[in-house]
């Protein structure tokens, strides 16, 4: 089985293509140039120097979010036209889980953050393969729909917030993800020792670990359809956020009036 | 369907309608789907680009594939697909310019990026609607002709004299003219869109002479537009009716706006014909479909002896029709974009 990856939830634009037990080819960069303008020529790219026909492709994988909104809509767009060209199934990937997969060894917890504007984090929680009494994502078990276990949802909240949760926690927690320049040292100083960082290497979405996690998830079985791929926003667009607030306000004005 | 080298598949999602079709030579309409988003922007007085945006992300595929069953087609048998690569809201183009380019890629035909604007034009080239039946005489229009675009985003005059050939004779200075016409239906107090609602109130008997509002028509010679003084006329009317407790007749008032921003388009358009020697004018974009300005056009045209081409209301406001003759022509000439093609919300109609 073959299968393409996309990943453009970060400033990071991505692309791979994993085979059986093999990244084929793998593209990653954060210069200049937009996403628009890198993803489908490094598909290309990628397709022609694997040797692979893009009629092979057993399925596309794409990061799905939380993110940049613009990133993951061109990410998904290009996925579900792929997928709806060649007809075959696009798996959106969630970010985090893809972040948390680049160190799924890690014995405690994982916590990826990535920087969601506004002074908030995209964050999730993760239990690391490494621990004891825990297998690793290849093993049994654990190479399903999810590589490492989540502990709770997607989130996008400040980070005092999420250190007040954390520090409840009585395990080291790796971070990792593109909010660690920003948040790091508020970070250590709230948690000291029991907080460590990923190395650069692998502190960022992967397109080749977005693809692996679709390929886990094509051998289970699952074969989503193109049409049916959606991004994860986590937050509401800010115009529905006010419109909301507006709603309550009018709400509560026609409560006052009744009384 | 019809053999290969004919068929186009165009996309379009530069503002608030996810909108695909295919079009046949550029000018048989085989399939013209919009999924239009006004109710859902209808609660924020306004489009919101990033909801737009979403949405736009949702219908894409839907509506492609809706566009390719009706027209009854393989995607074997199409020539390229088209896509509205700019002017508009970036984040929108970008929806479909992504999806357009990875259709392209995967089923193996050229991609063409077309310009917003050269799709109003093109709009006029339409000749056969979905059903079979001719669209208006029936007939393209002939080159030369003097065009006159006029959208939410854009008032430009062109002088087009063959297909990718054409030159910029004026444009606006500050509002487009369906813009004057969203800010004064807000200030009316009208809902969105705006456009319409106007156009509707003016005919439920408005004169167009009640009120007396402003006209700039800018130095002698220019073939530019500006309608932001129009625009402040009206609210300062509405203001001082309002401190002096009188009631406005809307109807009167939506009218003669109306009025004024169809006189100076109609003026500047038949000063454009006589400098540029065109005989016929073609009307594009949203604004073509407003009935003050299709009668003033109608009226001094036929004094001055100039032929006029309006497309269907249908064909007026965005879709994708319009988009896949403009992308045939284009793809006809050569026309070619690479998967590197970037969505430009500022792009200028080259020639
Ligand atoms: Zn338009």
């Amino acid at each position: 089985m073959i299968v393409l990856g996309l990943e453009t939830a970060t400033n990071v634009c991505g692309v791979a293509l994993i085979g059986g037990d093999r990244v084929l080819a793998e593209f990653s960069t954060s210069g200049r140039l937009t996403h628009s303008q890198r993803l489908m020529p490094l598909v290309e790219q990628a397709l022609r120097e694997a040797g692979v026909d893009r009629g092979q492709l057993d399925g596309i994988a794409v990061s799905a979010g939380p993110g940049s909104f613009t990133g993951l809509r061109i990410g998904l767009a290009t996925a579900k036209g792929l997928g709806y060209a060649l007809e075959r199934p696009v798996l959106p990937i969630p970010t985090l889980d893809a972040l948390a997969f680049n160190v799924w060894a890690w014995p405690g917890l994982i916590c990826p953050l990535l920087d969601a504007r506004k002074d908030q984090v995209y964050a999730a929680l993760y239990h690391g393969a490494g621990g004891a009494g825990t297998a690793g994502p290849g093993a049994t078990g654990t190479g399903g729909s999810r590589p490492l276990r989540r502990l709770g949802g997607y989130w996008a909240l400040g980070l005092g917030v999420l250190l007040d949760h954390l520090s409840a926690f009585n395990e080291p927690i790796l971070f990792l993800g593109d909010a660690i320049p920003r948040y790091g040292p508020g970070i250590r100083e709230r948690l000291g020792t029991k907080a460590d960082f990923a190395p650069v290497s692998v502190r960022f979405p992967s397109a080749a670990g977005v693809a692996e996690i679709g390929l886990r998830l094509l051998v289970s079985g699952l074969r989503p359809e193109a049409a049916e791929a959606r991004p994860i926003y986590v937050r509401p667009s800010e115009a529905e956020v006010k419109a909301r607030v507006r709603a309550r306000a009018r709400r509560a004005a026609t409560n006052d009036g009744s009384r | 369907m019809s053999a290969a080298g004919d068929l186009i598949l165009a996309i379009e999602t530069s503002c608030d309608e996810t909108a695909a079709a295919v079009i046949e030579r550029g000018s048989v309409i085989r399939a013209n789907v919009v999924a239009s988003q006004v109710d859902l922007h209808r609660r924020f007085g306004g489009v919101v680009p990033e909801i737009a945006s979403r949405r736009h992300l949702e219908l894409s595929i839907p509506v492609v594939k809706e566009a390719l069953e009706r027209a009854g087609g393989a995607p074997a048998d199409l020539a390229a697909v088209a896509v509205t690569s700019g002017p508009g809201l970036v984040g929108a183009l970008l929806v479909g310019v992504s999806l357009a380019k990875s259709l392209a890629f995967g089923w193996g035909k050229p991609l063409v990026g077309v310009n917003h604007l050269e799709g109003h034009i093109y709009a006029n080239f339409l000749t056969v609607d979905e059903d079979g039946r001719p669209i208006g005489d029936g007939r393209p229009p002939e080159f030369p002709f003097l065009c006159l675009v006029v959208s939410g985003g854009h008032s430009d005059l062109i002088y087009i004299t063959g297909h990718g050939e054409r030159r910029a004779l004026g444009r606006t200075r500050d509002d487009a003219a369906g813009e004057a016409f969203d800010k004064v239906a807000r200030a009316i107090g009208l809902g969105y869109p705006g456009g319409p609602l106007l156009d509707a109130l003016a005919r439920e008997g408005g004169d167009p002479h009640a009120i007396e509002l402003p006209r700039a028509y800018l130095e002698p010679g220019s073939f530019d537009f500006s309608f932001s003084g129009l625009k402040t006329a009206v609210v300062h009317h509405l203001e001082r009716a309002a401190l002096a407790g009188q009631e406005v007749n809307r109807a009167d008032l939506a009218a003669s706006f109306s009025q004024a921003v169809a006189d100076v388009l109609v003026d500047k358009t038949v000063a454009a014909a006589r400098a540029t020697g065109a005989n016929r004018v073609i009307l594009a974009g949203g604004v073509a479909a407003n009935s003050a300005l299709r009668l003033t056009m109608r009226e001094r045209a036929g004094r001055e002896g100039l032929t006029v081409h309006f497309p269907p209301l249908k064909l007026c406001t965005d879709n994708a029709a319009m988009i896949g003759s403009a992308g045939y022509f284009r793809y006809m000439a050569g026309g070619r974009s690479g998967l590197e093609l970037n969505a430009d919300p500022n792009l200028a109609l080259g020639s």
